[in-house]
C-alpha cells in the first residue's frame, strides 16, 4: 500500500480509537488493520537486508507497545495517531539496527527479486533496496520516513529527536547517495538523471 | 502527513525521475492482529512505555535470606557464574553464557537473542542444539535444519520446548507465590522455574507434567512444574458447563482454598451478568443508530452538493424579512449500506420552501458505509445550514465541514489561525480531509498566504472537492502548482490548467 493509498483508506474514527484505548479487542483489531500496512512497510524498509522474521517480530512488538501505550495517547496532542504509531515502530527498528549483527544472518531475498522474470521495475526495486541497505542508519531512516511515509520535517525531527536542519542535511545526503548508487547499478534505468534539480 | 513541498526549502539531491514506489514491501503476515492480541493477553512484565533503550531487568526475588538461598540455588550445579562481557557470535560445541546486555549468539544455523541477565548453557551436536535456559528471556530463531531442545531444569518430569524452523521467545522466571502453590520448600523451589514461551513462527512442542502439546504461531504456553502445558489463550469454559472441581492448589491451606473458591464464584457471577447484558442489547435488535460527530459523518460522504441555497423567491422573502442570518438544523441518519435512512428537521430555517429544499438536497447525498469497530453501522448526526442574507455572492454553508469564506466568517480578532491550521493538519492526517478543508477555509478568511492556499488545495483534492480545489489553486503561483496537480491526480481529480484561474 502506498502512502497515498494509506491516507485515503478508511480512517480510524474517533469512536473506535476511544474503544481501543479502553481495551476493546474489536477496536484493537480495527486499529491494527488500519495501520498494519504502513507499520510493516516502514519496518521492512528500515531493516532492508535483515532476515524477514525479524521484521515480523518487530511489527508484532510495535503493535503490542502501541496498544499498551494507547490509553496515554492524546488525540489532541502534538502528534497524530499515525505519526505516533510510526514513531514507536521507527524506534524499535532503530534499536534493532543498532544491535550487533550476527555473521550468520543472511539477507532475505527481496520481495520482487525473480531472476527468471526480471522486469525493469523489479530491477529498479532490487537496486533501490540494495542502495537503501547500504545507507548509514541516520540517512536511511530519514529517507524512508520522508519518501515513503510523507512525513513532514518537523515530524521526522521530533521522531528522531534531532533538529530540522539535521533532517534536511541527512535527507540530502541520502538522496545523493541513492541517486549515485542507482546510477551505478542500473545506468540505463536512470539515464538522464543530471545533477540535483527541483522535483 | 507532510504538506506540499516548498521547493525553495527542499534539500538538495533530487530523486526526480526515479520511481521509488517500485520498491514495495510484501503484505503483512496473516493473522497479525490475532498474534498481537495473544501477546497482549500475556501478563505485561512492566508498564507500557514508548520504545527506549532496554532497561536492565530487575529480579523480583524476595528480600533477605530466602532470596540469597534462591539465587544461589538457581545455580543448579553449584558453581558461581562469572559475567561475560563480550558476545560469542560463533558458539563452540558447548558453553555457557550470562549476558549483561543484549547479546546475540549463533548456535549452528540458529540464533539466540539474549536479554540482559539471561543465562544459557548449551551443547551442539550436529544439528541438535540442547540448551539449558537457566533464567531470563531469550528470543530464539531456529533454522529449518536445526532442532532446538530447551530444558528449563527443575525436578522430574522435565519440562522442555522443542522447535525446528521456528521463531519463539522463552522467558524463564521465578514466581514465589506459585512456589507456594506448588507446595515445594523454598530451597527446592529455587531450582524450579516458571517458563513462558511465545511462538511467533513455526510450530513448537511443549512438554510438561508428562504431557506434550503442539504450540501454534501466535500462541503462548506456560510450563509450570508438575502440570501439563498451559495455553492461556484457550477459550474459557462457560460457567454452566464447567465441572465442579476444586481449584488446583497443591499444598495450599484451607483458607487459601476458600479464597480461591470465593474468587471463582465472584468471577462466575460477573461473567453471567455480562452475558445477560450482551443478550439484552442483542435483543433490542441490530442497527440501533449511533450518534456521531458531524465531521466524522461528513468524512464518509462521497457525493452530493452540500451547498443548498434558497431559491430566488425564498431569497427575496428572506431579504424582505430582514433576516441577516438564518439557521436550520437537520438530523441525518444512514444505514449500514451508507444509504440515507432518514432526514429529520430539528430546527426550521423559518422558511418552509427552504426547509423542503434542504431536505430534498440532503436525501440526494451519498455516503459510503460508516465503520464502527471495523463493521458497517447505522449512524446519525446533525447537519446545520447557515445562510447569510446579502445581495453579494453568498452561499449557504453546512456545518461541517467547510463554509466558504463569505459565509459565517470567524471573528478574526479572536480566531487563532495557527491553531486552526494545526487542527487541520491533525484532521487530515487522521483521514478527515473534509474537516481539514473546513478549518483551512475558515483560517483563510483571516489570513492568506501561499502555504495555506496550497494546503487548502491539497485537502480539497483529498476531500474530492474539485470546485474548491480549483478555486484555491488559483491563488497558488503557477511554478508551485505541479506537485498539487500531481497529488490531485492521485486522488482522482484532474485539474487542467485551463480550469484553474
Amino acid at each position: 500500500m502506498t502512502a497515498a493509498a494509506a491516507r485515503t483508506a478508511e480512517p480510524l474514527d474517533e469512536l473506535t480509537l476511544r474503544r481501543a484505548q479502553r481495551g476493546d479487542e474489536q477496536a484493537w483489531r480495527a486499529l491494527i488493520a488500519r495501520f498494519q500496512h504502513p507499520v510493516h512497510a516502514l519496518i521492512w524498509r528500515l531493516l532492508a537486508g535483515r532476515a524477514r522474521h525479524r521484521v515480523e517480530d518487530l511489527v508484532q512488538e510495535s503493535f503490542v507497545r502501541v496498544l499498551r501505550a494507547l490509553p496515554q495517547f492524546d488525540p489532541a496532542g502534538p502528534a497524530t495517531l499515525s505519526t505516533w504509531i510510526l514513531t514507536i515502530a521507527t524506534r524499535l527498528a532503530l534499536n534493532e539496527l543498532r544491535r550487533p549483527e550476527a555473521s550468520t544472518l543472511v539477507a532475505e531475498p527481496l520481495a520482487h527479486e525473480r531472476a527468471d522474470h526480471a522486469t525493469e521495475r523489479q530491477r529498479l526495486a532490487t537496486a533501490i533496496a540494495a542502495c537503501v541497505a547500504e545507507l548509514p542508519e541516520p540517512q536511511r531512516v530519514v529517507l524512508v520516513l520522508r519518501e515513503y511515509h510523507d512525513l513532514e520535517y518537523q515530524e521526522i525531527a521530533s521522531m528522531l529527536d534531532v533538529e530540522i536542519g539535521t533532517v534536511k542535511s541527512r535527507l540530502a545526503r541520502a538522496r545523493t547517495a541513492l541517486r549515485d548508487g542507482l546510477r551505478a547499478r542500473i545506468p540505463d534505468a536512470v539515464r538522464g538523471l543530471g545533477g540535483p534539480h527541483a522535483r | 502527513m507532510r504538506d506540499d513541498r516548498d521547493d525553495r526549502d527542499e534539500p538538495d539531491g533530487s530523486l526526480s525521475g526515479i520511481d521509488l514506489t517500485a520498491w514495495q514491501p510484501p503484505a503483512p503476515p496473516p493473522e497479525l492482529a490475532a498474534r498481537v492480541i495473544a501477546r497482549m493477553r500475556e501478563p505485561a512484565p512492566a508498564a507500557a512505555v514508548e520504545p527506549q533503550e532496554r532497561r536492565p531487568r530487575r529480579w523480583g526475588w524476595a528480600a533477605g535470606a530466602t532470596a540469597s538461598v534462591a539465587i544461589a540455588a538457581v545455580v543448579v550445579v553449584g558453581r558461581t557464574w562469572g559475567l561475560t562481557h563480550g558476545p560469542a557470535p560463533d558458539a563452540d560445541a558447548h558453553g555457557e553464557l550470562v549476558s549483561v546486555r543484549p547479546q546475540q549468539l549463533a548456535l549452528g544455523g540458529s540464533i539466540a537473542d539474549l536479554d540482559p541477565g539471561a543465562e544459557l548453557r548449551w551443547v551442539l551436536e550436529g544439528h541438535r542444539i540442547s540448551v539449558h535456559q537457566v533464567r531470563g528471556t531469550v528470543r530464539w530463531t531456529v533454522a529449518d535444519e536445526d532442532t532446538l531442545v530447551i530444558d528449563t531444569g527443575g525436578p522430574a518430569p522435565t519440562r522442555t520446548l522443542e522447535a525446528s524452523g521456528a521463531s519463539l521467545r522463552v522467558e524463564v522466571s521465578m514466581n514465589l507465590s506459585d512456589v507456594r502453590l506448588v507446595g515445594l520448600t523454598t530451597a527446592s523451589a529455587a531450582a524450579v522455574a516458571l517458563v513462558t514461551a511465545v511462538v511467533y513462527q513455526g510450530h513448537v512442542r511443549a512438554t510438561s507434567g508428562g504431557q506434550t502439546v503442539n504450540v501454534a504461531p501466535g500462541a503462548t504456553v506456560k510450563l509450570v512444574p508438575q502440570r501439563p502445558p498451559q495455553l492461556p489463550a484457550e477459550p474459557v469454559e462457560p460457567a454452566d458447563q464447567r465441572p465442579d472441581r476444586p481449584p488446583v492448589a497443591v499444598g495450599a491451606s484451607p483458607d487459601e482454598l476458600q479464597q480461591l473458591r470465593d474468587r471463582l464464584q465472584a468471577a462466575d457471577a460477573e461473567l453471567a451478568r455480562l452475558r445477560a447484558e450482551v443478550a439484552a442489547r442483542t435483543a433490542q435488535g441490530p442497527g440501533r443508530p449511533i450518534t456521531i460527530e458531524p465531521a466524522a459523518l461528513d468524512a464518509a460522504r462521497v457525493g452530493g452538493d452540500r451547498n443548498i441555497v434558497p431559491d430566488d423567491d425564498t431569497r427575496r422573502a428572506i431579504d424582505r424579512a430582514g433576516a441577516g442570518k438564518i439557521v436550520g438544523s437537520f438530523k441525518l441518519c444512514i444505514d449500514t449500506t451508507g444509504a440515507i435512512a432518514s432526514v429529520t428537521m430539528q430546527t426550521s430555517t423559518g422558511f418552509d420552501a427552504y426547509d423542503r429544499k434542504i431536505e430534498r438536497g440532503m436525501r440526494s447525498w451519498t455516503y459510503r458505509p460508516f465503520l464502527v469497530d471495523g463493521k458497517p453501522a447505522p449512524v446519525c448526526s446533525e447537519v446545520s445550514f447557515v445562510y447569510m442574507s446579502d445581495a453579494a455572492e453568498r452561499r449557504t454553508s453546512s456545518r461541517p465541514p467547510r463554509p466558504p469564506p463569505t459565509a459565517s466568517p470567524p471573528d478574526c480578532g479572536t480566531f487563532n489561525v495557527e491553531d486552526a491550521m494545526a487542527q487541520a493538519q491533525n484532521q487530515y492526517a487522521a483521514g478527515f480531509a473534509k474537516a481539514a478543508l473546513s478549518l483551512v477555509m475558515k483560517a483563510l478568511t483571516c489570513k492568506q498566504d501561499v502555504k495555506m492556499y496550497r494546503l487548502a488545495a491539497l485537502y480539497a483534492c483529498a476531500a474530492h472537492d474539485a470546485a474548491t480545489a480549483r478555486q484555491v489553486l488559483g491563488k497558488v503561483p503557477v511554478p508551485l502548482r505541479a506537485p498539487i496537480l500531481q497529488r490531485c491526480q492521485q486522488e482522482g481529480i484532474d485539474l487542467s490548467s485551463a480550469d484553474v484561474p
